[in-house]
This record gives structure tokens, sequence and C-alpha cells, in this order.
């Protein structure tokens, strides 16, 4: 259920993490209300819960066995904004780290696992659950039904961010990523949930709440762990803010106004061909330089539209050309510049007789 | 005093009175969890200035809950603690004064793994600096310090489960010792480890002494206490409060005190056609070979 | 632990999950152990400031993904086996754990896209009823998307096994990751050995004592219980930690330090690859 690197396109890898973004941002505000200090090590460590389930093999009627992702367990625990936390967490460290996942995927991943199996799964059990008793047998069933539930709407979601892969993404008739259609990958992700992966979720669900019931039924009175002694928090140190993104924020500002352009259905301000520009009433003439220059210019990216990208290039290819060429101009003067500091620092410390 | 917003050196300001004798001061103190389990039933206890004392008492005395008391951990649910002077007992209730009491009382827990959080040795070492708002260079220094005195510079980019039972350990108390406290208190601090790091160990805790620290040391292993001890007070595991103080050489005497308060046992042995009863009591003397 | 990409069992008859947990377990530890080796020996990306390298990688990963055609593709997959030679990572360690890991997985569900990719075909085969075809584009397709996934793979592994682990979340600062999250990650990364431990306990005190073949519905009772044993011990180590954390000061926020500097080898490093991989998006444009 973890989608792996190349599997999907950039663009949806980009909405994925859109779709996620908001609901970290939410839970880390409730979070942080419900649990004061205590937050941060009990997040850590039910982090470290999620992932060790993650690796358990869960024996099935049948004779295989599956892994579970304990999204709705851990939502039924924690609560499930904790739930979007800490199961995000821990496939954040199995893709950075063990390889499970991409990492380019990690904003699909959390949200079909870490946001809409816990909060499908949450729904579900709360809707069965109801009023009963936090020991009866009813909030297992719920438990249950609700887990298997959140896992299936989760592997419906991927069977569908993978099926739309060759519908968006296919050039000359082969596709770029993914490349089952929506007919094929959607019932080859539910059949498998619907049966084996469904199973494991419900059975790692179910017969861990029962041991919780039975061994740690104070978990399931209150929220957000315990404390002997309440330690209230201090107001929060005053960290300096530092400007330092206005760099970056004023670069990537060029390199995106470059093609803004395109849009305005013109030339680029400022960056009229002399053709261009003897035709302008309010220029009225070409400066000789420029006409002169200009094959130079016309030699490397011929105005910022590319020779050899196809005439019949999309809006968006022609976008990103020129987002391209304007990375590589600024991209080599900064080339040129450190590589002439490191250069004339090597040849420095050559000649310095104190070098060792 | 200490009006100032909250990471402005939290260092040397006063919760006291440099001047007092003694470190803490207990008048009364008991504690229970959740208002039934008793831990501590009205303590009565003095710890003075540079002294190494160690806690003597068989598991569930309530040692690992006072010294979670003297550090401000735990609030008494009744009595009052001093420390430096001053009181402290409701000292959770303020966080500027609860910080500057952690920094000058480190508490090394008798469980590594919950004291060693961060990702590498430098990181947890750097962590009770930091949390002092002291400026980068400072925080540099003293983590350097810490490292050394423990021996731990070489292990500072290691993951903290890398390291040995001994190496933990060590590295635990670098990361009290960065805050430049004036008392160090020890959970248990040789349990769980083989005979040779637990050598280690005592050596390292000898020399505490030496950086001019007051040392707390709670155990119930007899054989450490001659070693690093300037006064023993006994916890009763019935009595859940002292009930002997003397240097190390009248406690570890003490045979029948030792005995009732659970710390040596005794038990019949079958030695040929003679039933023996005894003790399994080692003297001081036993270790000054 | 076993790549399985998105399928999430394996099939195998009469599973012994319990000493194929176990083998997990043992995996996982020893993967982190090697990694960190490699992270502290002196190559090339080693001496990179980590920050550097968390961009280059993001950028790089953002090509990859952007990419269509073969040539590129392979470009930039023998470009991360270069870099992997310059950092002295073995390259059998390297291909073998990119080759064989996610790739082949990927080949294999790839496999009946060949047959069911319209195109000019390029060999058939008619098995009764079944006319089985291989067309170009289906050879295409599987050519471009095991390359894509291979070169994906092999930047993540340069970049994790090529950067300490506390180093690499520092780093993640320079993407504007919040510092409590970065915290959380350390923490949770340094715990799931705690609990990895717990867990290999439980596994192996449980197949010494056992006789004989449990039933299903015991072993799932089993491992129900050992589930729950594991997260009460994660309560009672969060709560310690908690107070450990008092001990030294914190009151719910957190500091980190770093003392990454970068040099200009590092800004070269950065603008260099940032122009090298932009041409060679524009070469891909080029060719589509």
């Amino acid at each position: 259920m973890h989608i792996p690197d190349g599997y999907i396109s950039p663009e949806t890898a980009i909405v994925m993490y859109g779709a996620a973004a908001p609901f970290w941002y939410v839970a880390g505000r409730k979070i942080k209300r419900l649990m004061s200090g205590q937050t941060v090590p009990l997040l850590a460590i039910f982090s470290a819960f999620s992932f060790t389930i993650m690796m358990f093999n869960i024996p099935i009627p049948g004779g295989t066995t599956a892994h579970a992702v304990g999204g709705t367990l851990a939502a039924i625990i924690l609560g499930p904004w904790a739930a979007i936390v800490t199961v995000s967490v821990a496939l954040v460290i199995q893709a950075l780290f063990f390889g499970d996942g991409g990492i380019t995927a990690i904003g699909a991943n959390c949200f079909n696992m870490a946001v809409v199996l816990p909060m499908v799964g949450y729904a579900s059990y709360w809707l069965i659950a109801r009023r009963s008793e936090p020991l009866s047998r009813r909030r297992l069933i719920a438990a249950g039904i609700g887990s298997y539930i959140g896992i299936n709407a989760s592997a419906l979601l991927v069977g569908f961010e993978l099926g739309i892969q060759p519908i968006f993404w296919t050039s000359n008739g082969h596709a770029l990523y993914a490349p089952y259609p929506l007919s094929q990958a959607i019932p080859a992700m539910m059949l498998a949930h619907l049966t084996i992966a469904g199973a494991a979720e419900a059975i790692a669900t179910v017969f861990v709440l029962a041991y919780v019931q039975r061994t740690h039924p104070e978990l399931l009175f209150r929220r957000g762990g315990t404390t002997a002694a309440p330690v209230a928090t201090a107001a929060p140190p005053v960290a300096p803010v530092r400007r330092k993104w206005v760099l970056p924020v004023m670069v990537a500002v060029i390199v995106l106004a470059v093609p803004l352009g395109l849009l305005a259905g013109g030339d680029a301000w400022g960056e009229w061909d002399a053709e261009t520009l003897s035709q302008r009433n309010d220029v009225g003439y070409v400066p000789s330089g420029l006409q002169k220059y200009e094959s130079i210019w016309h030699a490397p990216f011929s105005g910022y539209s590319m020779p050899w990208v196809p005439a019949n290039a999309s809006f968006f290819e022609n976008a990103l050309a020129y987002i391209l060429a304007a990375v590589v101009g600024i991209g080599l003067i900064f080339v040129v510049v450190f590589a002439l500091r490191v250069l004339s620092k090597r040849l420095a410390t050559e000649q310095s007789p104190v070098s060792t | 005093m200490m009006a100032t917003t909250v990471p402005a050196e939290a260092g040397e300001t006063n919760i006291t009175n440099e001047d007092a004798e003694h470190v803490f001061q207990l008048d009364a103190v008991s504690f229970s969890y959740h208002g039934r389990h008793e831990a501590l039933i009205d303590v009565d206890l003095t710890i003075e200035r540079g002294e190494q004392l160690v806690i003597l008492g068989a598991n569930g005395s309530g040692k690992s809950t006072l010294l979670k008391m003297l550090d401000g951990l735990y609030r008494p649910t009744s009595g009052t603690i001093r420390a430096f002077g001053q009181d402290i007992t409701d000292v959770a209730d303020d966080p500027v004064r609860a910080r500057e009491l952690h920094r000058r009382v480190g508490l090394v827990f008798q469980d590594a793994d919950v004291q060693l959080f961060s990702p590498t040795v430098y990181d947890d070492v750097a962590f009770g600096p930091l949390q002092m708002g002291w400026d980068k260079e400072r925080v540099t220094r003293e983590v350097a310090r810490a490292l050394e005195q423990m021996n731990v510079t070489h292990l500072s980019d290691r993951a903290p489960y890398e390291l040995s039972g001994g190496e933990k350990k060590r590295v635990a108390i670098a990361t009290v010792l960065s805050m430049e406290p004036d008392v160090i208190l020890l959970d248990e601090p040789t349990a769980s480890l083989d005979p040779r790091s637990s050598a280690v160990l005592v050596d390292v805790i000898a020399g505490l002494r030496d950086l001019g620290k007051t040392v707390v040391v709670t155990t119930h292993q007899l054989e450490i206490v001659p070693l690093i001890a300037t006064r023993v007070v006994v916890f009763g595991d019935q009595e859940r409060r002292p009930v002997a103080s003397g240097n190390a050489t009248e406690i570890l005497s003490n045979a029948e005190l030792l005995i009732r308060t659970n710390l040596v046992h005794e038990h019949l042995h079958f030695h040929a056609d003679a039933n023996l009863m005894h003790s399994h009591l080692h003297g001081p003397e036993h270790h000054e070979g | 632990m076993e790549r399985t990409g998105f399928l999430p069992w394996r099939r195998k008859r009469k599973p012994d999950f319990v000493a194929r947990t176990i083998a997990g377990v043992a995996e996982a530890i020893e993967r982190s152990v090697y990694t960190e080796e490699y992270a502290r020996t002196d190559g090339f990306l080693q001496r990179v400031d980590p920050r550097a390298k968390v961009v280059v990688f993001i950028c790089a990963v953002l090509a990859v993904g952007l990419s269509r055609s073969l040539p590129v593709l392979l470009a930039l997959y023998v470009a991360t086996v270069l870099m992997a030679l310059t950092s002295r990572l073995p390259l059998g360690f390297f291909v073998k754990r990119v080759l064989l890991g996610v790739p082949l997985f990927a080949g294999i569900v790839f496999i009946p896209a060949l047959f069911l990719i319209h195109g000019k075909p390029l060999v058939q085969a008619d098995l009764g009823v079944l006319h089985l075809a291989i067309s170009d584009n289906g050879l295409i397709s599987l050519a471009i998307f095991v390359t894509r996934v291979s070169a994906s793979v092999s930047l993540a592994i340069l970049l994790v096994v090529t950067t300490q682990w506390a180093d690499l979340l520092k780093a993640l600062r320079v993407i504007r990751v919040p510092s409590v999250f970065i915290v959380v990650l350390g923490m949770t990364y340094r715990y799931i050995f705690l609990l990895l431990q717990t867990v290999e306990n439980l596994f192996l005190a449980r197949s010494s004592r056992t006789v004989g073949r449990p039933t299903d519905a015991e072993q799932r009772r089993w491992i129900g219980s050992s589930m729950g044993t594991l997260m009460g011990k994660s309560f009672k180590t969060s709560n310690d930690v908690y107070q450990a954390m008092v001990a030294r000061g914190f009151t719910g926020d957190v500091y980190t330090i770093s003392d990454f500097k970068m040099r200009d080898e590092d800004w070269l490093f950065v603008s260099l690859s940032v122009v090298l991989l932009a041409l060679a998006l524009i070469f891909d444009l080029g060719l589509r």
C-alpha cells in the first residue's frame, strides 16, 4: 500500500502533499492544546510504536500473513488527530530510512494511510460504538469494522491515484508512470484489501484493543497520556526571527516571473528581440549594440524559446523550458563565482608557507 | 527576581542563598501516588553541602520518589522541602523557578534509555544547556567540558542505542553535568551493570566530589557504599522513611538493621550436619583489600 | 523488512510468522548499523554539507520525476552510480540494493503491461486462444518506468547512506520543517530501537517456550497481547522520558544546535548540480 517513487507523476505528488498539509497543520495545533508539554515524547514514542506494529506479520485465516497499518487503533487510543501525526511520522521514517514508500510519495502515502485511514476508520468506529461502555464487546466489534472500512477506503484511494496516471501522463502511446488504468488498478487494490490486508488490519485492531481492555483499561478512559507530576509549561522563549528566507524567495520570484511574460500573451517586458523592438512605438529605434549582440544571445537559448522544444509543445512545456533556462542562467553565475572562490582559496593555501 | 523573560540566562541567578549550609531540608514530607499508594511517610532529612550521601533501601522503599521530589518533579502530598535555603515545595507551579532548580540539581535516572532520548550523544548532552537558553558558544563549551569529564568525547556522534550499559551511564551523567549543577542525584547507578562497568562507574561517582558537587546516590547494593559514601541514610521498606543514619562502617556493621530493612537476607545453609543460620553480609572491611 | 511496495502481504503457505518477524527486526537493526558506517567513511558526498545534499536531492528527484525520455533518465541513473563511486560506496552494495529492491518488484508489476499496452508489435506468440504480443510502446514504457524508479531509489539511498541520521534531521530545517517535528522524528527513530528490542525479546521468549504448532487463533491472540504489551511499555516510556526532559529544563519548546557551515565547495556543489539537472531537463524537452 506504500506507493514507491516513480509510480506517480510529480504533479500528483505535489497535489497530495497539498492535500495532507492542512491535516498536519490542524493536527499539530489540536495536539498542542490537548496535551500541553507532554506532546513531544508522547508523539515520538507512539510514532515508534506505530512503526513497530507495522513490522508484525499477522496470521490471517487461510494461512498467509500480512502487515497492518494500525491507523484506526491509534485513533481509538490516542484520538484521531494524534493518530494523523504518529502514523505520518512512522511513514516518513519508513520512506527516508527503510525505503518503504517513495520520498516524493510521502504526501500521498501520508494522506492515504495517515489521514484518510484513521479518519474514516475512527468515524465508522464512533458511529457503531456510540455510547457503549469503553470496555464492552460492542467497542471491539466497532473497532474491527471501523479499521476494515478505514483500510479499504485508503486502498480505494491508492487505486484511484495509480489509476489516473496513464490517463493524464502518457506520451506517444506509452505510459510515463504507473501503467494500469483505473479499471485495473482499483480492482487489484480492492481485491487485496477487501480480503487479506483488511483482515490483518481488523485482527490487529481487535486483538490489541481487547488486550488493552483487559490489562490497561485506564488508557480507554482518558486521553493524552498520564502525568504523575503536572508541570506547567512556561511562556515560550522568544527565538530571534532571522530573515534568511529573503534570498531564496527573491530567486524563486525571479525564476517564476520569467514565464509570466508568456501568460501575458506577448514577449516578456524588457526582453524583446530586435525585430519586436523596432515595431514598438514607444522605443522607436533599435539600439545598435543590441542588434549586434543579439546573435550571441540567440546562440544558447534563442531568446528563451528553445529550438529543440518541439513546435507543438504545450504551454506548460514552454513555461518549463523558460524556467529551466532561467535556472541555468542564474545557476551558471553561481557556479562561476564559487568555483573562483574555491580556486583562489586553494591557490592561497598552496602558496602560504604555513600550510600543512 | 527572575522578572526577565524566559531563556534569558536562567543561569546563576538566585533561587538561593549561596551561603546556606543545607542543600536540602525536608520537613515531615509525605508522598502518595493518586492518593492511594504511600511512597514516603513523614520524612525528615537534611543534606549538607559537599556531602556524598548514599540512601540505602530495599526496592520499593521510596528512594526514587525522594530523588524526583528533590528535583522538583513531584510535589509532596504534605510537608515542606527547602533547597539552597528556599522553599521549593510548590516549585512545579512556577516554570521559571523549576527550571532554575533543574539546572542546579541534576537527576540521573535509573534507566539510561529514558534519559538519552536524542539522536546522538552530543545532542543529548547539549539538550539541558539549550533549554537553559544559553548562547551557542557557552553551550558548546559546557558540552565539551562535560563530555571530557565523563571521558566520553569519542562517543559524541554515536547514537545512544549503539552504546554499552556502562557508556550509557557515563553519558547520562554528562547530560546533567553540562548544566553545571551544584548537586547530582543518581538513582541506582550501578543496577544492571556488569561488575567491571560498575567499578568504573563507582570511580566516576567518587570523582564527582573532586568537582565540588554534592552527590546523592540511592542504591540497594551494599558493596558500593563504602567506596562512595561520606554518610549513609537507611530507608525502611515498611516505614518509608529514614530509620538510621551514620558513616558507612557504622551502618554496614549493623547486621540487625540491614536484615530488618531487607537489605541482606538470612537463610539456612546446610553445612555437613550442622544447620547454620547466617546472613550474607559483607562489611566494609571486605572491600579494603 | 522486505520491500513489498503496495502489495501488503507475501504469499507463502504455512508462514512461521515468529521467525519472520524476528528476521525482520534483526535486519532493520543491521541495516541501520551498516548505514551509519557508510556515513562515517570519508567520501565525496559525506563531506558535503547535509543541507546542500537535501536541496540537491529534492531538485534531482524532481528532475527524475519530470523527465520523459529514456536517454535522460539513463544518464541520471548513471550519475547516481558515479556519485556512489566517488562516495566510496561499494558498487555491489549500491546497485544490488537498488536493482534487487524496488525496481525488480516494479518490473514484475509491470510485465503484464508489456502485453496490455498497444503499439507496433515486436514479438508475438499465439498460445491457442491467447494471443500475446509485446509492443514497442510496451517495451519503452517498461524501460522508462524501471529506469525512473531505479534512479529515484538510488537518489534516496545516496542521501540516506552518506549522511548521519542526526545530521539529516537537522538539515531538514533548510526546507522549513518545524523544529518540533524534527525533534519528534529523531526521538521516534531512537525509540524504535528500544521497542524493536522489546519485540525481539518477546518473540524469542515465545519461540523458546512453544512446543508444537499453535493454532492460528492462538497465534492471533498472542500477537494481540504482545502488541498490547508494547503499547503499555510505550505509555510508560513516554511518561518517563517526559520527566527526564523536564528534569533538564524542558518546558514544551525545543531548541536544537547545529554547527553546519556551508563552505564555498558546498555552494559550488549545489549550483553545479542544479545547472546540470536543469540542462538534463532541457534536453529531455527537446527529445519529447
